[in-house]
């Protein structure tokens, strides 16, 4: 009864485990929703295990994306392949996630909790988390500059996703890629999030 | 994820969304539940569909209404979290001594972490106590195909069947089959049985004992497949998994060669095989979400048969006995695991912008100043209990507030004491408490955060909402009418956006119930500003900092609005455009006058 993994598997041993993590609101759910699209568009099986919890009030968001034949719908610590963020103390909070060689990409953006700023619950500044983050194949993106470049800053979820494409870690081709991005998006918006997808790639020169 | 992603009929389904189609596909008639994480995506999915499902008032009442449709020959199921199986233990035991006519399914979600429950408890006890069947499926397409299945048994031995799964197969989405409805076309015909349905203790008497042949009968049934499962590996070490730890079990199954056994019912045990399957074996893993159920029946099975394997688990202490068993977990038996970094601190979850309960929080705290208990209840208004607001002093369980309120004034505590509810919490259990605390002559404020939906899980319609899940107008019940008729004293309605107001309302309302030993309710009624925003109700404004007059004394903050930070620059208050709706809370607390709402 379980799902049949091996009709999907038509491309050998790819697996690739991803980590897309954030704040809530930050669109973690379209970036899963774009990436398992693009896998079901390539012909391969994927899952995606979501961790929402207060999506709406300032919680941490998570989701495990699994590629290719696997089984847990989590990922075990130090297997990731990649640790894909829109926020960066959420990078550095998943990186037990990452494997060795792993590549982290985040967005260049702290969103502190109220607490911080009250001196109740620190969050680690700006130089630390990079440090963190700097241990590791790692890229920042200031995707919301990029997004107002191309006059909308909801496109950032694409400009990250044209970031982590161009690191290579995701078994997709260009065309199935994009692909899922039109059409997980609203037709009006589909050319302007194209456009922020390459100047993503753009932005990260592995 | 969305049902629209569709490859082939072959479609992305979250557990729940596959829960759901499975209800369709196996032609469920009625179909109840009451919202809570990590189910409420059920009920949900299945009204999409077009689907006789609708939330009701509580799990109790679901339950009753799902086991009606069954003694009328329908397939009915009851969808509910972990929690809200607890209520329905009474009447659910009673329908395994009537039995059913129809198949009745019984959907728990079990929170083994938890994500978002006040306790973590595993709902097949509750199978277990009442003696029904209960199956553990560990995908999406898993929780389909068993939900069909489920109506199946359920018809053939007649006894409700319970499925449990977890949060975490709850919001995991993989690729599902799609298959078509089957037309039942049954007409509901309801068959009086007064020897089975009149459940006295004399007729129970008679009827108690067909529940333990259903069962045997069931057994068999389960010691084949698609119940039960293997996959060959070598050596005598051997895994025996359900639910969802079985998909991470299977990973190390095949990285280690090792024999996997996957039952898929936990109750009654399929022992047959599972002794065959242990049989061979030195050492068995046994791995399982929550409580060792499965465990304890291998380590008696072990011990009645003689054999001498060592059973590692939760028993053996390989295994905590609460948490997820994740694949981390699985690794921690045959590896040590890695040392966790210094962890950074966990996201303290807020009130929304413009949130209505931060203005009633406030206004209660004010009216308190210091003094006094609050005890809260279950819903968003949660997020009033982390700093900075800290405005409850407790959170425990559906309509605990104003119970534990009245315990507190039966201690002989002289305090202020405010019991904190809201209204879909309020309905579902808040009324029999309410009525205690009128016949006890306990002098409680009952404070009702009326937000007209049940906001915390998706906003589901309240019996305060006025419409159905589909948007159809139904009629709206009205709190206070409900309170005076109760007997509950000086029954004020404030707006929680008028701080002011507020505050007086309680004041009154603490002298009120000492005058009078009888409990005062103060009702802050304002639809969630989420929804009101999304209907167009409410117009946004927008709060704005005059820089010139912030003192940068960071009151503003104390209020817990996400639309609020701080420069790092001049370390003085600003305000998030995109987040504020305009509330005005906050420039009601500003003591320099410079927060303006425009």
């Amino acid at each position: 009864m379980l799902s049949d993994m091996s009709k999907w598997s038509n491309r050998g041993d790819i697996m690739v485990d991803l980590v897309v993590c954030g704040v809530g609101g930050q669109g973690i759910v379209l970036i899963s929703r774009v990436l398992a699209r693009a896998a079901l568009l390539s012909g391969l099986h994927v899952t995606v295990s979501e961790v929402r919890g207060l999506a709406q009030r300032e919680g941490s968001v998570s989701s495990h994306i699994r590629i290719g034949d696997h089984g847990s719908l989590t990922i075990a610590e130090g297997k990731a392949d990649a640790v894909v963020s829109m926020e960066l103390v959420e990078a550095a909070r998943n990186l037990r996630y990452l494997r060795e060689g792993g590549v982290v990409v985040s967005n260049d953006y702290i969103r502190y909790h109220i607490p911080h700023y009250l001196g109740i619950s620190k969050f680690p500044e700006r130089e630390d988390l990079i440090k963190m983050i700097g241990k590791h194949r790692a890229y920042l993106v200031n995707a919301r500059k990029i997004a107002e470049s191309l006059g909308n800053i909801r496109v950032v979820n694409s400009v990250m996703l044209g970031a982590v494409y161009s690191t290579g870690v995701l078994p997709f081709s260009l065309k199935e890629i994009t692909d899922a991005i039109s059409e997980s998006v609203p037709e009006k918006y589909r050319d302007v999030n194209i456009s922020a997808f390459k100047l993503g790639m753009e932005a990260v020169r592995p | 994820m969305k049902a629209e992603m569709e490859y082939e009929k072959v479609m992305l389904l979250s557990g729940n969304e596959a829960i759901a189609r499975g209800m369709y596909e196996a032609g469920v008639s009625v179909a109840t539940g009451y919202p809570g994480t990590p189910s409420s995506e059920v009920i949900q999915e299945m009204i999409k569909l077009g689907m006789n499902a609708e939330w009701s008032v509580n799990e109790k009442v679901a339950f009753e209404i799902a086991y009606a449709a069954a003694l009328s020959g329908l397939r009915a199921a009851a969808v509910m979290k972990h929690l809200g199986t607890h209520w329905i233990v009474d009447p659910l035991a009673v329908s395994a001594v009537t039995g059913v006519e129809g198949g009745l399914l019984v959907v728990s979600a079990d929170d083994p972490y938890p994500y978002s429950s006040q306790s973590s408890t595993d709902t097949r006890n509750h199978a277990r106590t009442v003696h029904i069947p209960v199956f553990e499926p560990s995908d999406p397409s898993e929780a389909k195909e068993m939900i069909k299945l489920a109506f199946e048994v359920s018809e053939l031995i007649k006894l409700p069947i319970m499925m449990r799964y977890t949060a975490r197969l709850a919001h995991g989405s993989a690729p599902v089959r799609i298959g078509n409805r089957v037309e039942l076309e049954r007409n509901a015909e309801f068959k009086k049985d007064p020897s089975r349905l009149i459940s006295t203790a004399p007729n129970a008497r008679k009827n108690i004992p067909l529940i333990f042949e259903k069962l045997e009968k069931a057994r068999k049934l389960f010691e084949g497949e698609p119940w039960i499962s293997f996959k060959e590996g070598s050596g005598d070490i051997g895994i025996i998994a359900s639910g969802v730890p079985y998909l991470a079990a299977m990973e190390i199954a095949r990285e280690m060669d090792l024999p996997l056994m996957k039952v898929s019912v936990s109750h009654p045990l399929p022992e047959k095989p599972v002794l065959e399957f242990i049989s061979g074996l030195k050492k068995v893993i046994v791995l399982e979400d929550l409580d060792p159920i499965i465990e304890d029946q291998i380590i008696i099975l072990a011990y009645n048969n003689g054999l001498k394997l060592e059973i590692v688990g939760k028993r053996s202490g390989h295994l905590k006995p609460y948490g997820e068993i994740g694949p981390d977990e699985i690794r921690g038996i045959f590896y040590r695991r890695k040392a966790v970094e210094e962890e950074i601190p966990r996201r303290v979850p807020q009130l929304c912008p413009g949130c209505p309960h931060r203005g009633s929080f406030i206004a209660i705290k004010r009216a308190l100043s210091g003094r006094g208990i609050v005890l809260g209840d279950r819903g968003c208004y949660n997020q009033g209990g982390n700093l900075p607001l800290r405005a409850i002093d407790t959170a425990i369980a559906m309509g605990s507030s104003i119970a534990m309120a009245v315990g507190l004034a039966r201690s002989g505590i002289r305090e202020p004491i405010v019991a904190v509810i809201g209204d879909s919490t309020f309905f579902h259990a808040g009324i029999p408490p309410t009525i205690e605390a009128v016949i006890s002559r306990s002098p409680i404020v009952i404070a009702i955060l009326d937000n007209s939906w049940t906001a915390m899980t998706g906003h589901q319609p309240s019996p305060s909402t006025g419409l159905d899940s589909l948007g159809r107008p139904r009629p709206q019940l009205k709190i206070e009418n409900l309170l005076e008729a109760i007997g509950v004293c000086n029954i004020k309605i404030v707006d929680p956006y008028n701080i002011r107001e507020g505050e007086n309302a309680i004041r009154e309302a603490v002298r009120k119930a000492k005058e009078s030993l009888i409990p005062s309710a103060v009702i802050f009624r304002r639809e969630c500003a989420l929804q009101a925003v999304r209907f167009g109700r409410w117009r946004r404004k927008v709060a704005r900092v005059d820089q010139e007059k912030c003192s940068a004394c960071k009151l503003c903050l104390t209020t817990g609005c996400p639309a609020i930070q701080i420069s790092q620059e001049s370390g003085k208050a600003e305000i998030d455009p995109m987040d504020c709706i305009g509330c005005s809370v906050c420039s009601q607390i500003c003591p320099n006058g410079a927060i303006e709402v425009i």
